[in-house]
């Protein structure tokens, strides 16, 4: 088990992984996983493709299930199958490589959809909630637009303000920046160390280590399916504890 | 005996009597089919065993003939007590029928749709019957709407099948009025325009259609 790095004593875990296995078939795609992560931590995974990164995440919030081990959120434990309205599940978001919008919604209904179907509020109130969200990412001129008009960057802000206007307590990012043109990637990354310095509680699956320096208070390092290690930042990128680690470096950076 | 024009004219407003049967039959059959066919696919996809069930079902249905269907339905069933009207057995023995196939559509259709479409709804959370609705329903139909605008047409042309069980649809009228006069060549190509012009209307509506989704797509 690994301490979370954070001043205050009496934190909660948002996230309490213990023991979690994943198997494809024969296929062990995760090794007995232990991670925890404290409510308003920022924590980035990266390692090697095929490492278990993505699917880990995928664990957390459902798309994936699990077959063994422990997974709680906020406390709450959360089966390897989703379990109705009830679900810890339900406070996390989630941001995908492709962004996957709704190419038939305009980027406004791709963003209320869902609050208007767990009916957060009246009509009205999610679309003023949802341009201020929109406005924030900067991209509140576009709302009436449909997805296929908008530029990769674009689409991936619009993906982001879809997940906040969930407001969950958790945001899941699954390699946000890999399917994007190379002058896109800032944009996308500027709009993310915004939402990390709100507060919010966030899991990163990415290989920007220059975001990983800015906004993580923790990397955790995975390969083969296993957690190599886990550190600060500045230490993780100085002085890497593992072979595995400093060689996964050496090709990144 | 050479085909005689002004005969064929003089016939078509009794065989025109016959189209608002075959238009009803088509519409409802159309509707029918669509909805069930809805209803088969996502069983089909909820779950291994009633997914199992429902392929069987479906491939039964569409690997038998649908003469042998309908009378199934209109001869056999009245032996064991359950008596239907011919528009019912009529409708309910096409719908059925049409919608294996539509069901067959509809699966090409979802399995275009790419696989983040259902992962952005399971993460925002939508129940499965939202999914279907808001967000793999409206995609699916745009990437059917010309197969599907075939199985209509096909459903058209497929009413004069009902003739056997005594519904009054057009190619029924069009034997009775041979069968009267003797005279086949007038009927029957009578009413051979009467579903020519039929299904080209149907076509265009359906290409009309098609290219509207395709604009909203584009937009």
């Amino acid at each position: 088990m690994c301490s979370s790095i954070t001043d205050k004593t009496e934190v909660q875990n948002a996230v309490t992984i213990s023991e979690l296995s994943k198997f494809y078939g024969e296929f062990e795609a995760l090794k007995h996983i232990d991670l925890e992560v404290t409510q308003g931590e920022r924590v980035v995974v990266c390692g090697p493709s095929g490492s278990g990164k993505s699917t880990l995440i995928r664990c957390i919030n459902g798309l994936e299930t699990f077959q063994s081990g422990g997974l709680e959120i906020f406390g709450e434990a959360a089966g390897g199958k989703r379990n109705g309205k009830t679900d810890p599940r339900h406070k996390t978001g989630m941001v995908f490589q492709n962004f996957n919008l709704f190419p038939h919604m305009t980027v406004l209904d791709n963003c209320t959809l869902s609050p208007r179907k767990h009916k957060r509020g009246t009509r009205d109130k999610l679309d003023a909630l949802a341009l201020e969200v929109l406005d924030k990412v900067k991209i509140k001129d576009q709302a009436d637009k449909y997805p296929s008009q908008l530029s990769g960057g674009q689409q991936q802000r619009v993906a982001i303000a879809r997940a906040l206007c969930m407001e969950p307590e958790i945001l899941l990012f699954d390699e946000p920046t890999s399917a994007l043109d190379p002058e896109m990637i800032n944009e996308v990354l500027d709009v993310m160390v915004q939402v990390a310095n709100e507060g919010n509680t966030m899991i990163c699956v990415t290989h920007e280590m220059g975001f990983a320096r800015k906004v993580a208070d923790r990397v955790v390092f995975m390969d083969a399916g296993e957690i190599v290690e886990i550190a600060k930042p500045e230490d993780f990128f100085s002085t890497p504890k593992t072979d595995r680690a400093a060689e996964f470096l050496s090709q990144v950076l | 005996m050479g085909f005689d024009f002004e005969y064929a004219l003089s016939i078509v407003p009794q065989i025109l009597k016959a189209l608002p049967t075959t238009f009803l039959v088509t519409v409802l059959c159309c509707f029918c089919a669509a909805v069930l066919a809805f209803a088969m696919e996502f069983t089909r996809r909820s779950g291994r065993i009633l997914g199992y069930v429902m392929r069987f079902i479906i491939d039964a249905i569409r690997s038998t003939p649908i003469l042998a269907q309908l009378y199934f339905v209109f001869f056999v069933l009245p032996f064991y007590g359950l008596t239907l009207p011919p528009m019912v057995v009529g409708v309910l023995g096409l719908s059925v029928y049409y919608s294996g196939y539509l069901a067959e559509v509809y699966k090409a259709g979802i399995d275009a749709i790419p696989r983040g479409q259902w992962d952005a709804a399971k993460a925002l959370h939508l129940s499965r019957w939202d999914t279907i609705s808001v967000i793999i329903a409206p995609q699916m139909l745009r990437n059917i709407a010309a197969p599907m605008g075939n199985y209509f047409v096909s459903i058209l042309k497929a009413t004069p099948y009902l003739a056997v069980i005594a519904v009054p649809e057009m190619l029924g009228e069009a034997f009775d009025i041979a069968s009267d006069t003797f005279r086949y060549a007038e009927p029957i190509l009578v009413v051979g325009i009467i579903f020519l012009s039929l299904a080209l209307v149907i076509a265009q509506l359906v290409r009309l259609l098609e290219e509207r989704m395709q604009q909203s797509l584009k937009r």
